[in-house]
């Protein structure tokens, strides 16, 4: 104490030495209540961080779930791909007849050619004319006609 | 082989329609036409390139026959119906039930007196289907060693596909002909193999994405497989002769039947298809036409193209079985040539129809390798 003045040192320790407890009780308050919103901001955060770690663990699962979907179709592609693989033999293959096929195609559509039967109607008569009984008519009518002569012309 | 002279007399000329050039076949002299049977026998020559069955003198005699004009070119395909044609014509019964009106006309007036064109047809089925005498034989395939020509016609048919008439004799008994040791008998699972897959193939021909039923692959096998069988029953053309009989005789029975021609006017059985006239001419003479004839008579030209292509191999790699199943509105380019889509197409349909199996569903597939020959029962 150079000039008989207390330095801030002294007066703080003349100065505990003086405090009271309830002024002691205030400040143990006011400690608790910080801690206490420490604590309150560090559990705000774990939540927070919990969230994020869950968002995130969704997101990769996601992700994952994408994946084994693209390999499903990826593989069920492959295994069809496989499994038709054999029908690229099975899409038909014409041959060229060929000239000497043709012909024998030809040859056999004309060999088996008949007629179309589809309108068949009745036939045209070939022998219409009346029959005369045995010996009712002459030898010229018999040959000719009725009313014909020996050289077959028709008698006025 | 009538059908085709038809079209061979409206081609050169003097018939202007068919009508008019069936009218001529079925009141012609049954000469003639036994002639032109000789004539076409020697036109293909079933031994070629070894010289042809008949001699000088026949030549002689069939270039004095009235149908001498209508010969066909030669054909590496007989100009005659193939033995499936025959069968199934047979297999209506109108040999049996055509035998009754011949029978009923020629023993009493039941029917009413014959028209003359009805007298002539009467003459020629009599010569052409009962194997009346002739001044020729007209390679009926008959003789005093197999007289009766059903009969030889059901043994070719035993040998050809190892089936049966759908029916005994004409009072119903079983019938009694050679039954040859060897046989087709695999004939029909083959063959309706056969029509599945071309059925699959022809369900198919313009599908472009999705599964593809069709297996020309298959196709091929069977076809190649179908041939096999057919040839062996006919190495050095074994068989021919009786093939050229049996499509005469049915031949006659089905251009009787094809329009209302005098015979079927006479009997009353005027009507619109050969399968009712068949009906009602066996309701008139006590003999019931098989329930399916109309599909046998639908089929029967199809069927003998469908069968001739087989035999003849044409089939003969995977790239080619689409001749069986192509049309030309669906073949590839460059297939030109007339395919055979359309007639196999019409076999399907009515075989299906006819025998009442459903060949456009898959029964249990079969092996194209089976035994071609096997023995009798």
């Amino acid at each position: 104490m150079p000039n008989g003045k207390p330095t801030a040192a002294t007066a703080s320790a003349s100065g505990s030495k003086k405090r009271t407890p309830a002024s002691n009780n205030a400040s143990v308050a006011a400690l608790k209540k910080e801690l206490a919103q420490q604590k309150a901001e560090h559990r705000q955060e774990s939540v927070e961080s919990a969230r994020r770690i869950e968002k995130l663990e969704h997101l990769v699962l996601q992700l994952s779930d994408l994946k084994g979907f693209e390999n499903s179709v990826a593989h069920g592609i492959e295994l069809l791909t496989a499994q038709i693989a054999p029908l690229a033999d099975l899409t038909r293959k014409a041959a060229p007849l060929g000239k000497r096929l043709e012909a024998q195609l030809i040859d056999l559509n004309d060999a088996m050619e008949r007629p179309d039967w589809s309108a068949g109607g009745r036939l045209p008569v070939m022998s219409g004319a009346p029959v005369d009984f045995i010996g009712a008519v002459t030898a010229e009518e018999r040959i000719y006609g009725r009313g014909a002569n020996m050289i077959g012309s028709v008698t006025p | 082989m009538m059908q085709q002279l038809l079209e061979r007399m409206v081609a050169v000329g003097p018939a202007p329609t068919v009508q008019a050039a069936a009218a001529i076949v079925l009141a012609s002299d049954p000469l003639d036409v036994v002639l032109h049977m000789e004539q076409l026998w020697h036109v293909y020559n079933p031994w070629a390139p070894n010289p042809g069955p008949a001699g000088p003198a026949r030549q002689a005699l069939w270039a004095t026959g009235a149908f001498n004009a209508f010969a066909p070119v030669p054909s590496a395909y007989p100009p005659w119906d193939h033995f499936g044609y025959s069968y199934v014509l047979e297999n209506t019964r109108a040999v049996q039930i055509l035998r009754r009106v011949v029978r009923e006309y020629r023993s009493g007036e039941a029917f009413g007196i014959p028209s003359i064109d009805t007298q002539r047809w009467l003459d020629a089925t009599e010569v052409l289907l009962f194997g009346a005498a002739n001044p020729i034989g007209c390679w009926l395939s008959t003789s005093t060693a197999r007289p009766d020509p059903e009969a030889v016609r059901r043994n070719a048919y035993w040998r050809m596909f190892g089936l049966d008439l759908a029916f005994g004799s004409d009072d119903n008994r079983p019938p009694t002909y050679d039954k040859a040791k060897a046989a087709n008998s695999g004939f029909v699972k083959l063959f309706e193999e056969l029509l599945f897959e071309l059925w699959q193939a022809m369900s198919n021909v313009r599908n472009q994405i999705g599964p593809n039923q069709a297996d020309d692959d298959r196709i091929f096998r069977i076809a190649q497989q179908l041939a096999f069988m057919l040839r062996a029953r006919r190495q050095t053309n074994l068989l021919a002769r009786e093939e050229l009989a049996a499509a005469a005789a049915l031949g006659w029975a089905e251009l009787t039947l094809s329009a209302d021609t005098p015979v079927v006017v006479d009997i009353g059985a005027a009507a619109t298809s050969p399968g009712d006239r068949l009906r009602l001419i066996g309701e008139r003479v006590g003999l019931n036409a098989h329930s399916k004839a109309a599909s046998f008579f639908a089929m029967s030209a199809d069927l003998s193209r469908f069968l001739r292509s087989i035999e003849a191999g044409l089939v003969s790699s995977t790239g080619l079985a689409g001749i069986l199943y192509y049309t030309p509105s669906t073949a590839p380019t460059g297939w030109t040539a007339p395919l055979l889509g359309e007639v196999s197409r019409r076999v399907i349909t009515e075989w299906a129809a006819a025998t009442g199996r459903d060949l456009k569903a898959r029964g249990k597939p079969i092996e194209a390798m089976g035994r071609q020959v096997a023995r009798a029962q």
